[in-house]
């Protein structure tokens, strides 16, 4: 044993860590060095040091403030971060939903697929209930002879006749079915179809091409009974500015009447009227209506008052009374009228008119002197009341 | 809370800064920062305080709290001795013997705190007694 070894053995051996052979060898050679018992005694000194420092009294206020200590700063946070991100995972769904719903309203717009659902709900309620179909039918720009039409049986719907030959587009063809019976025998889908193809109407007139062809596109949404109903207003007795069919197969496009409406397929009327008396007003135009065969559209009945002060008339009308219908109203007070494309078509020689009497005198007062400045510009052509608001 | 962590965790300090204002925030945020492991081990109090006694000693710069109360010496306990120790020995030395034979921690406990063999504590220990003995 060297001195090294025993300086580094003295405290295992204070402490009794040492074997009993390793104790013995120490107790042997501290017998013989001093230095190492001098080490000996001050480790010795030193531990007996160290128990007195243990002594100091640590001050009981920090002991009692301790034992009570709050949470340190980082783990309070820590631990709201964890709530708060257990909580947003559970918000995320409705953050999601809110998300989606607020893009699909702002790309599909669907009050405007309200819009159009509405009118195909009016077509299809012309005929019986039970027979929600489409019938997409293609019609030449006059109407058709109601005898070639009735004579030509209606294929079965799940027959597939041949596509429509496109020279002569539309024509008649003694012994086979009449277009517009072809047509209708064509495709018959379910009422929510209609609803697509009403959207695509539009992109349909696009992509046809000039005016003229244009015109020759029509497409009504309607049952069985309203096809038949459709055509027996073709065959009715015609206006005295609607040419025969046989007159229009023939006439070129710039021999058509000159009326606006007779070009305009798939135009919605609107027509507002200010009264000061509105319920002898609104009874006066619904007789009127009536006695013009004009029918209620869609379920609301003629006059219907949507507010006090407003009554609503959603109706068709034979094109041929409009003019007598006009002048009837026109009575009561300046009519603004207000002509829109639609996608949907009416039926050859009808017209779907919204006519809205309001009581308000007051914008009767106001509106007088305006309305007479357009009487002086307006010449009393009845025929140009068209996209700009007229007044008679 | 553990009383005696609280008070080998409050000695620790004073005995290494001999600061009262310094020894009480590093020992309450070494306390609570020992008590939010959450382990409970007391050998983590060594590694949790020694982190903090670099970071407190930083503080000395700052306008620390006030402190209520004061450590109790023992009566005749000359604390030069136990300074002058600070100078002549190794910092892990230092801690050795301070942890050891103060705070009374095993060396199981110092040699997990510190990261070594409990030989290598108890020979720590030893050399800074002796040193601590010449100084006494």
């Amino acid at each position: 044993m060297t001195r090294f070894f025993c300086q580094e053995l003295l405290f295992d051996y204070i402490t009794g860590e040492l074997t009993p052979e390793r104790r013995a060898e120490v107790d042997a050679f501290l017998k013989t060095d001093d230095v190492c018992r001098e080490d000996l005694a001050r480790i010795k000194k030193a531990i007996g040091y160290c128990d007195q420092l243990a002594q100091i009294q640590t001050p009981e206020e920090w002991v009692a403030r301790w034992q009570n200590l709050p949470p340190a700063l980082a783990k309070r946070i820590s631990n709201w971060e964890h709530r708060i991100v257990a909580k947003l995972w559970m918000a995320l769904p409705y953050t999601v939903s809110v998300t989606v719903v607020v893009l699909g309203v702002g790309i599909f717009k669907p009050w405007r697929t309200l819009y159009r659902k509405d009118v195909v709900m009016w077509s299809a309620s012309q005929g019986p209930a039970q027979s929600k179909a489409t019938v997409t039918a293609i019609e030449p720009p006059s109407p058709m002879p109601v005898t070639e039409v009735a004579a030509n049986p209606v294929p079965s719907p799940s027959t597939a006749p041949p596509p429509p030959t496109p020279t002569p587009p539309l024509a008649n063809v003694p012994g086979k079915p009449g277009p517009i019976a072809q047509a209708m025998s064509n495709t018959h889908h379910d009422i929510q179809k209609a609803e697509q193809d009403s959207k695509d109407s539009l992109i349909k007139t696009e992509e046809l091409g000039p005016p003229e062809k244009i015109e020759e596109t029509v497409t009504t949404i309607f049952g069985p009974a309203r096809e038949q109903k459709a055509v027996a207003v073709a065959a009715a007795p015609a206006p005295t500015n609607v040419p025969s069919a046989g007159e229009a197969a023939d006439a070129a496009p710039e021999d058509k009447p000159s009326s606006l409406r007779e070009a305009a397929k798939g135009e919605l009327y609107r027509w507002f009227l200010n009264t000061d008396d509105l319920e002898s007003v609104t009874s006066d135009i619904k007789q009127k209506i009536i006695a013009l065969h004009g029918e209620k559209a869609r379920k609301v009945e003629l006059g219907w008052q949507s507010k006090n002060d407003e009554s609503y008339f959603h109706f068709t009308l034979p094109e041929s009374n409009e003019n007598e219908l006009a002048t009837f109203i026109k009575t009561f007070g300046p009519v603004r009228m207000l002509k829109e494309k639609h996608p949907v078509v009416m039926p050859q020689g009808k017209m779907r008119i919204i006519l809205i009497v309001k009581e308000d005198a007051q914008a009767q007062k106001v509106s007088a002197p305006a309305n007479q400045q357009k009487d002086d510009a307006a010449d009393g052509d009845d025929d140009e009341e068209t996209e700009a608001p007229q007044v008679p | 809370m553990d009383e005696n962590i609280i008070r080998s965790t409050a000695l620790f300090f004073y005995l290494n800064l001999f600061d009262s204002k310094l020894a009480f925030a590093a020992s309450q945020k070494t306390v609570s920062a020992w008590r939010d492991l959450g382990t409970g081990r007391r050998s983590d109090l060594i590694s949790v305080a020694h982190k903090n006694l670099k970071y407190v000693r930083s503080l000395k710069f700052f306008n620390l709290e006030k402190v209520a109360g004061e450590f109790e010496m023992p009566k005749n306990l000359n604390t030069a001795a136990w300074i002058e120790l600070k100078k002549r020995v190794e910092d892990a030395e230092y801690a050795a013997v301070l942890w050891s034979q103060i705070l009374k921690f095993t060396d199981d406990e110092l040699a997990d705190g510190f990261g070594v063999s409990p030989g290598t504590i108890r020979h720590r220990v030893g050399r800074a007694l002796r040193e601590l003995g010449r100084l006494v």
